[in-house]
């Protein structure tokens, strides 16, 4: 949640609408207007590699960017200016040398965050805004346990800290400054609470999971009583309230927009769908929602709650890891972005129009191939002008590129496709970079690497050799078990994960 | 497949928070782990091995359906 606006904005300011609707804002949120025909653009970018980024969630106070990094801490940003954020702290570590996996601003600058404990629990810690020092000090002033379950999402107020867990729903902490004592909770009509929001003064919206969300009666925080609550489209995760209307990131159900006071909210009012997955959204008063979209940053015009509409999206581009987009805040038209590899900020700026090249497919693999084989990119127009692909060209002549004619045109909204063939020789790994050029403002050119391994049976893929067993435990027994020993005659699917 | 120091209880934890169902295993000797190193990330990380034992597809990042594809070919070998 950001805290407060920017007074000092480097390109423009223009002052707009009334008070910020995020707690403890009162002075009108920053408009920045960015160079260039570009209607979202990243303005600043940092990741530290040796830190192990993965950053997935974040607060913003006033000079500051917290994000958290489950594996490792928090990482702090130091704001010179939306434009301009630079790292303070490399290091932070917390109760059970675990990492943070949330994190909150209270109105008064405090921070609050949790993180997974060993034994399978999960603390919340507090500390001071802006006592993180460049030696890498994060002096925590009060850490209480949650056992048995994950804290997924934190709002904080002046008074209250209000945690969702899962399946253990709403936990309700009283903070004296920051230290603090669990008040109560409420377990009964919770399926698996993932994220909340205030809706006004006396309540808040849960997301509740594959049940949708609940709206639930804080007047008396110590006994919080579930009011209403209604299906969404997808997964109710992550929430952002603006007025009486809930906008909820539903996972692959995109964005659905609710009307809190009607006696049943859903169907929605409105929706988007996604062409990745919401993991989070940031809605402000000037009528935007910063999504993050998994794969992208999506802006949503949302002036007109009924009628939602896509209005940009992009890419982040980090020199750092593979870009998975997590986490977002957003005030005015800037949106502040944890991203697996970057924490970032990105201005929007309406009323422009330009092309937006957004692809199916920015890599290629063909995996295990033996005969020829072909694969299409489709590419997607979301700008408001006319896309142009041009000089579509690839350094292999393995790999053959199909496009209808030289200059592709893909209208606004629109949508065209490449054909990309591969033709195997001998066995071996293949790989080539496909460019191509567009007029998009910001992707003039576009890299797409393309892979394939010919295959007669021989080994592919890492620089596994084969030779030695593979092995695992079995978590329930703590038995060592050998994959071929265990699996032979059988097709194992296997995705690595961190419980964090 | 869990990573190294992830333990019985933050995993038992997980699959109730998420509802899981599936069997999750243990890379506690780093096997997997060292299948993308020197240089490769931990995660996002997908692995299809084959009807002999043999890894097939190995991918440093979620490719959508990428590795559904794989199974799918080598279930019809």
């Amino acid at each position: 949640m950001v805290k407060r606006p920017w007074l000092a904005a480097i390109l423009a300011l223009l002052a707009l609408g009334c008070g910020g609707g995020d707690a403890g804002s009162s002075a009108p949120p920053p408009i920045v207007i960015p160079e260039g025909d570009d209607s979202l653009m990243p303005l600043s970018m940092v990741h530290d590699l040796d830190f192990g980024q993965t950053y997935t969630a974040l607060a913003v106070t006033d000079h500051y960017v917290y994000a958290c990094v489950p594996a490792f801490g928090l990482q702090v940003a130091k704001m010179n200016g939306p434009a301009e954020l630079s790292l303070v702290v490399a290091e932070g570590t917390f109760p059970d040398g675990t990492g943070c996996r949330t994190i909150a601003a209270a109105p008064d600058d405090m921070l609050f965050m949790a993180g997974q404990s060993m034994d399978g629990g999960s603390w919340v810690a507090s500390l001071a805004d802006g006592t993180a020092t460049s030696d890498g000090e994060l002096p925590v002033l009060d850490t209480v346990e949650i056992p048995g379950t994950l804290v997924e999402d934190i709002l904080a107020t002046q008074t209250h800290v209000f945690v969702v867990a899962g399946d253990q729903g709403l936990r309700v902490f009283e903070r004296n400054g920051g230290k603090l004592t669990e008040v109560g909770g409420l377990i009964d009509g919770f399926d698996q609470a993932l994220g909340l929001d205030s809706y006004g003064s006396d309540k808040l919206v849960i997301g509740n999971g594959p049940s949708g969300l609940a709206i639930v009666d804080i007047s008396s925080p110590s006994s919080p009583a579930i009011v209403k609550s209604f299906k969404t489209f997808g997964v109710g995760r992550k929430v952002s309230v603006n007025g009486d209307f809930a906008y909820v990131a539903a996972v692959a159900g995109g964005v659905s927009v609710h009307d809190l006071t009607a006696d049943n909210p859903y169907p929605p009012l409105s929706s988007w769908s996604t062409h990745s997955s919401t993991m989070d959204i940031a809605v402000t008063d000037e009528g935007l929602a910063f999504v993050a979209n998994w794969e992208d940053l999506v802006v949503l015009d949302v002036s007109e709650p009924s009628a939602i509409k896509f209005a940009a999206s992009e890419l982040i581009q980090s020199s750092g890891a593979s870009s998975k987009v997590a986490g977002v805040v957003a005030e005015g038209n800037i949106g502040y972005v944890a991203d697996w590899s970057a924490i970032g900020t990105f201005v929007f700026a309406a009323d422009r129009e330009a092309p937006d090249i957004h692809l199916s497919k920015t890599k290629v693999k063909f995996g295990m191939v033996s005969i020829k084989k072909g694969k299409t990119i489709l590419i997607r127009n979301f700008g408001a002008k006319d896309l142009e692909v041009t000089d579509v060209s690839c350094d292999n002549p393995l790999f053959t590129i199909d496009v209808k004619t030289p200059v592709l045109t893909v209208e606004s909204g629109d949508i065209d496709y490449l054909e990309v063939t591969f033709q195997p020789t001998d066995d071996s790994e293949v790989k080539a970079n496909l460019t191509l050029n567009t007029n998009d403002p910001d992707e003039g050119t576009i890299s797409i690497p393309l892979s394939a391994n010919v295959i007669t049976g021989k080994q592919v893929g890492g620089p596994f050799d084969g030779e030695e067993p593979l092995i695992y435990q079995e978590v329930n027994t703590g038995k060592d078990v050998t994959v071929i020993g265990e699996h032979a005659g059988k097709v194992v699917l296997l995705a690595y994960f961190a419980t964090w | 497949m869990a990573i190294p120091g992830d333990t019985k209880a933050q995993i038992d934890t997980f699959k109730a928070n998420y509802g899981i169902d599936y069997d999750i295993w243990s890379d506690i000797n780093s096997n997997f782990q060292e299948l993308v190193s020197p240089g490769g990330r931990m995660f996002p990380l997908e692995i299809v091995i084959d009807k002999e034992g043999k890894i097939r597809y190995l991918e440093n990042d979620y490719v959508k359906g990428a590795a559904i594809e794989v199974v799918q070919d080598l279930l019809n070998e």
